[in-house]
């Protein structure tokens, strides 16, 4: 399975980087993400997530996006939905999120998903 | 993209088509040029962004983009003083939509915190993926302002065409 890395609009903020690596499990993705067209950005997220899970191995999610619009967020909510489910069924997920101290409604985010999907979501300061 | 001088309290004001790249420069450009705390310039900006994407989605008066699909044209004005930034958009809707979007404006006025963040649930696990809104835009709004919405419809007899005019304001402390 190969790594999934999207960096293709650089000079547009409202594209995140993103840097799925499988071979350190280490999944990432940072900046903002208030696209247009949201679906088509995070479907092939979306598909190499639901692939990757499929060989039952361990993942880390490091979310640290400081900017999402809502039509954004329905994808987040996807992904940790989908890392609950494989956390449910004894497999291993670690998600952290990453924000800015002074972002209080980050945190409030963070702390609704939390809430919404049941996944614990560790909360790191940046 | 107009700046004027800071005696009449108007930061920015634009007119066109609500592309990304043009309203995430707005965006910038008030991070970069504003003094106030980072939460409250953080608010600005994220109630720019979902205000903007309500009018590049739902206006009524639409430009084609080559090779693309169509882009919402209308207002934004973002004004500030000691206290606080006022965002305000403005876009031309279509007659049946006015009385939804004064029903959801009034009903997210007439909610607390709790409500607003339950109905947000529930309206984003009801949207479909595909759908590039998770109608939740104005409910968000209104948590990061914690302000009520100041909205009306404007009707232009002449044309016929109505107007949809939404300000939310940003506390600066």
């Amino acid at each position: 399975m190969k790594n999934l890395n999207i960096n293709i609009y650089p000079d547009l903020v409202f594209y995140p980087v993103v840097n799925f690596d499988y071979k350190t499990r280490i999944c990432e993705i940072s900046g903002e993400s208030f696209m247009e067209d949201t679906y088509k950005f995070y479907e092939p997220i979306i598909e190499w997530l639901n692939e990757y899970i499929k060989e039952k191995k361990t993942i880390v999610l490091n979310i640290k996006l400081t900017y999402f619009n809502t039509s954004s967020s329905k994808f987040i909510l996807v992904i940790l939905n989908t890392l609950k489910k494989y956390k449910n069924d004894s497999n291993n997920a670690t998600v952290n999120w990453f924000y800015n101290k002074e972002d209080i409604d980050m945190l409030k985010e963070i702390v609704e998903f939390q809430d919404e999907t049941g996944l614990e979501i560790n909360k790191i300061i940046l | 993209m107009t700046t004027e001088a800071n005696n009449n309290d108007v930061l920015v004001s634009y007119y066109g088509p609500f592309s990304m790249r043009v309203i995430s420069n707005i965006g910038k450009y008030l991070l970069e040029s504003e003094n106030a705390i980072e939460l409250a310039k953080m608010r600005l900006y994220r109630v720019l962004i979902e205000l903007s994407q309500n009018v590049a989605l739902y206006s009524y008066n639409r430009l084609q983009i080559p090779n693309q699909s169509t882009l919402g044209v209308g207002s934004v004005k973002i004004t500030s003083n000691n206290d606080h930034y006022k965002c305000q958009t403005l876009n031309k809707i279509l007659p049946e939509h006015k009385d939804i979007l004064i029903k959801n404006c009034a009903e997210i006025n007439n909610s607390n915190e709790f409500e607003l963040k339950k109905k947000k649930m529930i309206l984003r696990n009801e949207s479909s993926l595909r759908d590039n809104s998770a109608h939740i835009g104005l409910i968000t709004m209104s948590l990061y302002s914690g302000n009520p919405l100041e909205f009306n419809v404007l009707n232009d007899n002449e044309s016929q065409s109505h107007y949809f005019s939404i300000n939310v304001t940003i506390n600066k402390k």
